[in-house]
């Protein structure tokens, strides 16, 4: 599982290179380009992907120290808190995205706002859908792992010899949100 | 080592992380958070990244070592995502010397970066439609030789190339001084040596990906017959083409802009020097 979140990591550090390239070529614009982000909304979803990594962390605690055959409620209740709070997240994207389109801040040959004073704001944009956008899938398959190992718990599947479907899960769930953690202060903050 | 882990084939206990131990690590991220985003209100340049990326990375630190269970796992797994980490880091230190040290390869002087408070004070100049700051300052470019194939340079241009002014000021060797100021169309005297240098760094400095060399248009103007032509700007203005204006368009790329092209152009790292051979360049075409 390391091994795979490695992979993840090494796929994203591609467009973290892309970031810090193309921002130290355009300081000036990014300042101001990324000034159209809004840093609440950034916010609220930072502290829903803690808090859902929080969830998650507890419901491979509750596995761990479950015992043989006992359907625990817990175990599913925070799973399903922790899909939950993934879509909560996708919403509050939905709603920063939908803006933003609005506004004409598609990357490429759909940019065409012009409220901002530099050269190639376009770039920005470009970075910015295409980091937060294969977030966005990783938090999509997040969901849909989660919901089947939450599936699984309902029948009683994990307890304390058994529980490596609900590590790994929580753990892919914790790499999305390491690599929020990143995104957040880069794209919204800096 | 129990009897029951080992007969499920599981070599060891696996370690149950107090409760208390994840409600500290949730509680010091939903503080860190709140730091971090309270923090960049304030402006300390470049130290914004740094504390922000400090922040981040204790908050990954807590996430990895306590929820992802890292500090009691086997230490193949740190060691994984150690390696993971190091990966990362090769790349982007070798992304980033060539990126960063572009500029400083040529020896020639003045060769690097425009900081922000020269495109700034670049930029409030050609607002305020005055000439550009000393450092930048209007060269003439003398016609040593009539350039040859005048057809190729300019095949479009309805005016004729003028012919060479009946007496020009020259030197001791010959050379002419200084060019008319009101030639319609005037031709470029192109210095082979500078030509030469400026085909390097026409594609060096990326010039070529969005200007043509043959007439077509790309994402910007062709510079095909760009000495003296007559460009009309976004805003309704109309430029020609000589020695200041192409500086101004290198340096401060978006100060002014050709109507029906996008302000897509990058500040790039060229020197005075450099911007010059490349005018070289495109006219010896």
């Amino acid at each position: 599982m390391w091994l795979f979140l490695v992979t993840e990591v090494l796929l994203f550090s591609g467009l973290f290179v892309a970031y810090t390239v193309i921002k130290s070529i355009n300081p000036v614009m990014w300042a101001e380009a990324s000034k159209t982000l809004d840093v609440t909304m950034g916010t609220v979803n930072t502290l829903v992907l803690i808090t859902s990594s929080f969830t998650v962390a507890l419901a491979t605690r509750v596995a761990q120290t479950n015992k043989k055959g006992e359907k625990n409620g817990q175990l599913v209740g925070l799973l399903a808190a922790t899909v939950l709070l993934a879509g909560c997240f996708l919403v509050v994207k939905y709603f920063e995205y939908s803006h933003k389109i609005h506004m004409g801040l598609l990357p490429g040959t759909h940019y065409f706002y012009n409220g901002i004073d530099a050269a190639n704001p376009h770039l920005f944009f470009g970075v910015y859908f295409l980091m937060t956008g294969l977030h966005g899938i990783h938090v999509v398959i997040g969901m849909i792992v989660l919901t089947w190992v939450m599936l699984r718990a309902m029948k009683g599947h994990f307890y304390e010899d058994y529980y490596t479907p609900v590590e790994l899960g929580g753990l892919y769930w914790h790499l999305v949100d390491l690599i929020w953690i990143y995104l957040f202060p880069l794209l919204y903050l800096v | 080592m129990s009897a029951e882990h080992t007969a499920h084939g599981e070599g060891h206990h696996h370690h149950i992380t107090p409760l208390s131990h994840y409600f500290a690590v949730f509680g010091a991220l939903l503080v860190l958070t709140a730091v971090t985003v309270w923090i960049a209100q304030f402006h300390f340049g470049a130290a914004n990244t740094l504390i922000a990326m400090l922040v981040a990375t204790i908050k990954a630190s807590l996430v990895a070592l306590i929820f992802m269970h890292l500090l009691y796992d086997d230490r193949l797994n740190s060691l994984t995502f150690l390696f993971g980490l190091l990966f990362v880091a090769l790349f982007f230190i070798f992304t980033l010397t060539d990126v960063y040290t572009r500029g400083f390869i040529d020896p020639v002087r003045d060769n690097h970066y425009l900081r922000d408070e020269q495109v700034a004070q670049l930029k409030l100049a050609a607002e305020a439609q005055q000439d550009l700051p000393a450092q930048y300052p209007k060269k003439t470019i003398g016609e040593d030789y009539p350039v040859a194939e005048d057809e190729r340079v300019n095949p479009p241009a309805p005016p004729p190339p003028p012919a060479p002014p009946a007496a020009p000021a020259t030197d001791a060797e010959g050379n002419v001084i200084a060019a008319p100021e009101e030639a319609p169309k005037p031709a470029f005297a192109v210095d082979p040596a500078k030509a030469e240098q400026g085909k390097a760094l026409f594609a060096s400095k990326t010039c070529a990906a969005c200007h043509s060399l043959d007439g077509s248009k790309l994402v910007g103007p062709t510079m095909k017959g760009i000495w003296g032509r007559k460009e009309v700007m976004a805003d309704g203005s109309e430029v020609i083409v000589d020695q200041a204006y192409w500086l101004e368009s290198i340096k401060t790329p978006n100060a002014k802009v050709v109507k029906d092209f996008p302000p897509a152009m990058p500040v790039l790292p060229v020197s005075d020097e450099e911007a010059e051979a490349i005018l070289h360049y495109v006219n010896s075409l």
